[in-house]
């Protein structure tokens, strides 16, 4: 069995390089809390070269070095580079471990790499390209292969790159390492110091029932570890798919401008994780903490699943628009519903319709503009309400069956439409004077004029088990203005609507 | 024959003093042919020159009761049986879903859009526009004059429906689009047809339909033709029915 082990070394200086790139080349140390009182987890080469090391204060740190950026790393940052990490190898194989954070093994993902072989021309094709895959997702990954996790994982901190143990030379490997890297205790590294045993060779070369009698437990897990043998077997990472980044921000952000450009980057990560793994994203879920105390969670549907980041940019930006955060944001979580891109089958002989993520973009917008109930499907009334009417969800479907129906023909050589209505919504409110139960005129605040011709009545009527029935008499009547219109006499309210005119 | 010759020679010479060279050819621009979006009746095609043109903003202007909407509609259906998705934003919110129905409308493949104000409506149709795909947009202002129209509005969207190469259809009672708009289609009301009969049920409309401009091939033709009436879902049947 061969393992793959990932390793970034200094995991919170890494986080926090991935989440702010800006920072590159600076004298940087992250602490675990904000203020004086934090202690330094990571420093940058440029700051170690200035005496801060890892253990000081944050005030120690800043007395040695003025110019020191001292940045804190929240949990949601190292658990997204983790999680970041651990995407890098499966985007090889399913069979990953995924150390954890908590652990001292932070930074560390094991991938089994079984039956990789045919994929890559060899082992170190392979560490390569697993190290590239972690720089994409702005991890500087060191790269370790070998026929054990512990030899992978030593082969990954000793190399510096990438390294490879060939099957069988794990020994002759391993052999001049310093036993430093197996993470002894204080008290148990004096105590080989003492006997001068300070590689894993003269480690391993100690008797077993030996090294029990005299060190104890930690004594034989560490020469087991010297010896190459893993403790536990890989534990592959659970199925379930999670991709979450998150942010603290050392201010409230109360516009959206500013906002967008914090989420600007955390969705840049997000996808690059998504796209490793071969995935898209699907509806977007924002967790605001806000500057209140109080949070705010919120989901940005996105109608068609893309990786397309001015799309998202642009749904997360107009749901903002229209529900704006009742506080200025401290704090931000996003988190994506990943998804499968499934290929639409087009069709040769029909047009393909708006691309789905500009629709949905496009969709977004107009409801911004316009309301939610007024962009959509026209559907018509399920009812008999004569003036009712329905706005549906608008999804581009497969073109149904329409018949080629009697709305536009040719007869006699004379050319036939069907005579559609304008509607007035609502109805208008008019004067009508009649002269034996037949309108004779109609007046109104923009219509008025004397009936030239009229049909009707048809008494309609419904709803009479509720408090919207209704009971009208229409009328088709042609004005002296020139418009033919559909109007309605309430017998309710004895009032007279124009509901609409033929055009 | 001298003038024409002389002017690209003097340009020609301009260019020289100016000390930038260039070529320059004398012959015809080779245009790409408009595609058309056809109604799928030949008498009305013939009088758009094939159909609705691609990529060109068109103009429908009628009064009130002059089968503006029914042209609409019909065209509206042409389109969605194609199987193009299609777009209409509302101005007046006069879209009758019945009448679309009746139409021969596919109602799934209509994007309705009704927007709050004519500002609002110019910004959508741009937005629906530039979202491409779709195969005409409508932009129905109804018997209401828009406000704040700007110089810059329709060349703006013209060339946003140059790009999406939809057949884009601006409906109101008068001309608004000016040079804007590549063909002009104004329809005339000539009478009210009414049933002969005791009850004299409303029959349809005759109209006169008038190109009163077209960038795209000769302006002024006009076509007569008749829009009927059909009995409207549970109304009009018979004077005196009782329904719901």
């Amino acid at each position: 069995m061969r393992f793959v082990c990932l390793y970034v070394p200094a995991l919170p200086l890494a986080a926090l390089l991935r989440a702010e790139p800006d920072l590159h080349g600076v004298a940087l140390a992250a602490t675990d809390a904000p203020g004086p009182r934090g202690h330094v987890l990571a420093v940058s080469p440029a700051a170690e070269r200035h005496g801060i090391s890892v253990g000081l204060s944050a005030a120690q740190a800043q007395a040695r070095l003025a110019g020191l950026t001292l940045r804190t790393v929240s949990p949601d940052l190292l658990r997204a580079a983790q999680a970041a990490l651990c995407d890098a190898a499966e985007s090889f194989s399913p069979r990953v471990e995924d150390a954890g954070v908590t652990s001292a093994n932070a930074g560390v993902a094991y991938l089994d790499a079984s039956g990789l072989a045919s994929l890559f021309a060899s082992e170190a094709h392979l560490a390569n390209a697993a190290a590239r895959r972690a720089e994409t997702l702005g991890l500087p990954a060191q790269v370790g292969v070998g026929g054990s996790k512990v030899a992978a994982y030593l082969a990954a901190r000793d190399g510096g790159g990438v390294a490879v143990i060939p099957p069988g030379e794990e020994w002759s490997f391993l052999a001049p390492i310093s036993i430093d890297l197996l993470g002894p205790s204080r008290d148990l590294a004096g105590t080989l110091r003492r006997w001068g045993i300070r590689t894993i060779g003269e480690l391993a070369a100690l008797p077993a029932a030996a090294v029990a009698t005299r060190l104890g437990p930690e004594g034989q897990r560490l020469l087991a570890l010297a010896r190459g043998d893993d403790p536990l077997p890989l534990q592959p990472r659970p199925a379930p798919l999670h991709f979450e980044e998150g942010i603290e921000i050392d201010y409230g952000i109360e516009t959206v401008e500013p906002f967008l450009f914090v989420l600007r980057g955390l969705l840049d990560r997000l996808i690059a994780r998504l796209e490793v793994r071969g995935l898209v994203c699907g509806d977007l879920r924002l967790g605001l903490r806000l500057a209140t105390c109080g949070r705010d969670e919120r989901t940005v549907a996105v109608a068609a699943p893309s990786n397309d980041r001015k799309a998202l940019l642009t749904l997360v930006r107009v749901h903002l628009e229209t529900h704006p955060p009742a506080a200025a944001v401290e704090g931000l979580r996003l988190y994506a519903v990943p998804e499968r891109l499934r290929p639409a089958q087009l069709d040769l002989f029909r047009p393909s319709g708006p691309a789905p993520a500009r629709l949905a973009t496009t969709l977004a917008r107009l409801t911004a503009l316009c309301g939610a109930d007024r962009v959509g499907i026209p559907e018509v009334s399920r009812g008999h309400r004569p003036d009712g009417y329905g706005v549906g969800e608008f999804v581009v479907r497969e073109a149904a069956a329409v018949s080629v129906g009697s709305f536009f023909g040719e007869a006699g050589g004379e050319l036939f439409a069907s005579l559609a209505l304008r509607a007035f919504r609502p109805a208008r409110e008019v004067e009508v004077l009649c002269h034996r139960d037949r309108p004779q005129l109609v007046r109104g605040a923009s219509i008025s004029g004397r009936v030239v011709h009229a049909a009707g009545p048809w008494r309609h009527h419904g709803s009479w088990w509720d408090e919207s029935r209704y009971t009208r008499d229409y009328y088709d009547a042609q004005l002296s203005d020139g418009g033919v219109y559909r109007l309605y006499c309430d017998l309710e309210s004895a009032k007279w609507f124009l509901e609409g005119t033929y055009d | 024959m001298l003038s024409t010759t002389t002017q690209p020679l003097s340009a020609a010479a301009r260019l020289a003093e100016l000390d930038l060279p260039g070529t320059i050819h004398l012959g015809r621009t080779m245009l790409e042919p408009v595609r058309r979006l056809p109604s799928d009746r030949v008498a009305f095609d013939s009088l758009l020159d094939g159909g609705w043109p691609r990529g060109r903003v068109s103009e429908i202007v009628g009064a009130r009761s002059s089968g503006k909407t029914s042209i609409l509609l019909a065209c509206l259906a042409a389109a969605t049986r194609r199987g193009e998705v299609v777009a209409c934003i509302d101005v007046a919110d006069a879209l009758h879903p019945e009448s679309l129905q009746r139409a021969g409308v596919d109602l799934g493949r209509l994007l309705w859009v009704r927007p709050p104000a004519s500002a609002e409506a110019l910004r959508c149709a741009e937005l629906v526009l530039q979202a491409g795909g779709f195969g005409v947009v409508v932009l129905d202002f109804g018997d209401e004059l828009p406000r704040h129209l700007r110089g810059h509005t329709w060349p703006r969207l013209a060339r946003v429906t140059e790009q999406s190469n939809a057949a884009f259809v601006v409906v109101c009672s008068q001309q608004i689009c000016g040079s804007g708009s590549a063909l002009g289609i104004a329809l005339q009301p000539r009478r009210v047809r009414w049933q002969p009969g005791l009850w004299s049920l409303l029959d349809g409309l005759d109209v006169r339909a008038l190109v009163f401009r077209n960038k795209l091939g000769a302006p002024g033709r006009a076509l007569e033709f008749g829009i009927r009436c059909e009995p409207m879902g549970d109304l009009g049947s018979s004077p005196g029915a009782i329904a719901g």
